[in-house]
């Protein structure tokens, strides 16, 4: 924080108050030592939450422990950007004084599901910059499709069994119920369903399986 | 005789003279109007702008017992968003939003400390300071409503205050236009590597160093095909809809609050006008008043005649008068002070329940977003030491 800038509040430590300061609640901060919290743990080769680090599989290759690792942060922005189109629909039906006014959006809870009907109202440019669909590797533009990932008991796994998925293939059917999934187990899920490459698919349900089993 | 009646009538026409001046209070505010960049600015040297919540300054405004705090809290966030719009209208810069935090990475953050602010008279100081902690600006600003501006028929739409946000804006295209294009670009490429240090420090951490101003430089840059930064410009797409969705709720907010907001400051307005009325006018005549009664009563007691010691009769009699009234003044002013505290109670009933819900849904969004980016975070790391055979 430089001495005589404005931002020279209370918490800051670096230019432009970007180290989180304790009370910010702003995501993205680092933390006090600048690094990450928690870390990365379990390197060793077993699947683990993606939380707790070491996605690799003993035998997989280099590239493959990234691919398994960009499908599991394409799953966690999948699943954030249908959080925020479910905020964002709450928060036009906020605007809208017809609706019920301020907080007709329905409790968090609800906007945290992130409906379809959420989706649908939802409308609208995503960004006021920058573009989803230029998202480059892995990207491959779904995320805007995408519907949110549903939550709890209402995952929407047990539904596919059989169907085409966006990436091809079919849900093995002994992962057709995905109704107890926790979010980690959805992103590896989401990842799996959405991959294109078969053989980095069958690895992805593989950790999904292993995953589940250990979990 | 005419030494001592002199003073006495002398006196009374000061008092008089005091008690009518007090009454004549002429108002006039230039607009200033919004300057607006013509020319085409490339995208590459477009800043990215965040203004934070305004300070409400509750600290300094203990004393105020027309003060309510969570109209000041209210305030903090409506004039944020009004002059992020404000902002916005000026053509000169990449996206204006209001934005949670200082960790947020922008080009260039904007944050105000309400001084004042009762419907007649508002005073704010406005700090901006870029992405390396360079200061931009750090100045106090204040503006007072003209007797139009809460005439709808004269100023109808327009916010009362809106000049003194159009000169923050100003300043603000100024102090931009003095900026040479390396040093935006530079802005922007330390913007780029703050936010990919946040989720990426073991590789971004060399990056950027502090120098002797504690102001941040680039030190490297990234491969143009950098793998990891490609990553981190998808997560940070993220970060700007996180933004922008905050960014809808405080324009939900803004709009819920602007009806009560404006109809709180136009009847306060008449309040404040009518308390300082009443109290400039209270002081003169209690002054004047006992001016007059002093001058009266010694020119009763030494006077060397009937008619100066009537003389001085008279003055005190009117000097008693003046400060009788100057009480009665001193109590209707007090009724109006009592007037604007159950007007701040009725604007706090009616936004209060809207501040909460603002700040619950930006406490979980955040929340939720933390959690991501956390994970993002943790997934970035592990790719790091993939990549690094650590795996």
């Amino acid at each position: 924080m430089p001495a005589g800038a404005a931002p020279g509040s209370e918490g800051d430590a670096s230019p432009a108050g970007e180290p989180a300061s304790a009370g910010s609640g702003t995501p993205g901060g680092e933390d006090a030592a600048g690094g990450i919290a928690g870390g990365p743990s379990g390197q060793e080769g077993s699947p683990q939450p993606a939380g707790d680090g070491g996605s690799g599989t003993p035998g997989m290759t280099t590239e493959e422990t990234i691919g398994v690792l960009d499908g599991q942060l394409d799953a966690s922005l999948t699943v954030f950007d249908g959080m925020i189109l479910g905020e964002r629909a709450a928060a036009q039906a906020m605007e809208t004084p017809d609706d019920g006014g301020y907080g007709a959006g329905g409790s968090d809870e609800e906007e945290g599901e992130g409906s379809e009907g959420d989706i649908a109202s939802a409308g609208g440019p995503l960004f006021e910059e920058g573009d989803l669909s230029e998202s480059g590797d892995g990207g491959d533009g779904e995320e805007e499709t995408v519907p949110p990932m549903p939550t709890g008991s209402s995952g929407s796994g047990g539904t596919l069994a059989g169907q085409p998925l966006p990436g091809g293939g079919t849900v093995p059917p002994d992962l057709v119920d995905g109704s107890d999934d926790d979010i980690v187990a959805r992103q590896i899920r989401e990842a799996a369903m959405k991959e294109k490459d078969p053989a980095l698919r069958e690895k992805l349900w593989d950790e999904y399986r292993k995953y589940k089993q250990g979990g | 005789m005419s030494r001592v009646i002199f003073p006495a009538l002398a006196a009374l026409f000061f008092a008089a003279l005091m008690s009518g001046c007090s009454t004549t209070t002429v108002k006039s505010t230039t607009f200033t109007p919004l300057a607006q960049e013509t020319a085409e600015i490339p995208e590459a040297l477009l800043l990215d702008v965040g203004v934070l919540n305004f300070d409400p300054g509750l600290d300094d405004a203990e004393d105020d017992e027309t003060l309510r705090p969570e109209v000041r809290n209210a305030e903090s966030r409506y004039f944020a968003s009004q002059l992020t719009e404000t902002l916005q209208q000026s053509g000169a810069w990449g996206p204006v939003r209001v934005i949670p935090g200082k960790d947020t990475v922008v080009d260039l953050y904007v944050q105000g400390t309400i001084l004042h602010s009762d419907g007649e008279r508002l005073e704010i100081h406005i700090q901006a300071w870029d992405t390396t902690g360079r200061n931009w600006l750090d100045k106090d600003y204040e503006e007072v409503a003209s007797v139009y501006a809460y005439d709808s028929r004269r100023s109808p739409e327009r916010d009362p205050f809106q000049g003194l946000f159009n000169r923050v804006a100003n300043d603000l295209l100024k102090l931009r236009g003095e900026q040479k294009a390396e040093n935006l670009q530079t802005l922007r490429t330390v913007s780029e590597l703050r936010f990919a240090r946040q989720f990426s420090p073991e590789t971004y951490d060399g990056h950027l160093r502090e120098n002797r101003k504690g102001e941040l430089e680039v030190v490297r840059l990234p491969a143009e095909n950098d793998p990891i930064l490609a990553r981190i410009d998808r997560i940070r797409e993220r970060d700007y809809l996180f933004v922008d969705t905050l960014q809808e709720y405080y324009e939900g907010f803004s709009q819920q609050m602007d009806q009560p907001y404006r109809q709180w400051r136009a009847e306060s307005y008449q309040e404040v006008i009518a308390v300082r009325q009443l109290k400039k006018q209270s002081t003169a005549q209690l002054v004047g008043g006992a001016v007059a009664v002093v001058a009266g009563v010694a020119a009763a007691v030494a006077g060397d005649s009937g008619g100066t010691q009537l003389g001085g009769i008279v003055a005190a009699g009117a000097g008693g008068m003046l400060i009788k009234d100057g009480l009665s003044k001193r109590q209707e002013a007090q009724m109006h002070v009592e007037t604007l505290a159950e007007l701040g109670d009725s604007l706090e009933a009616d936004i209060e329940p809207h501040v909460i819900e603002l700040e619950d849904r930006t406490i979980t969004l955040t929340g939720n977003a933390e959690a991501q980016y956390q994970q993002w975070k943790e997934i970035l790391k592990q790719i790091y030491d993939a990549e690094r055979g650590d795996i």
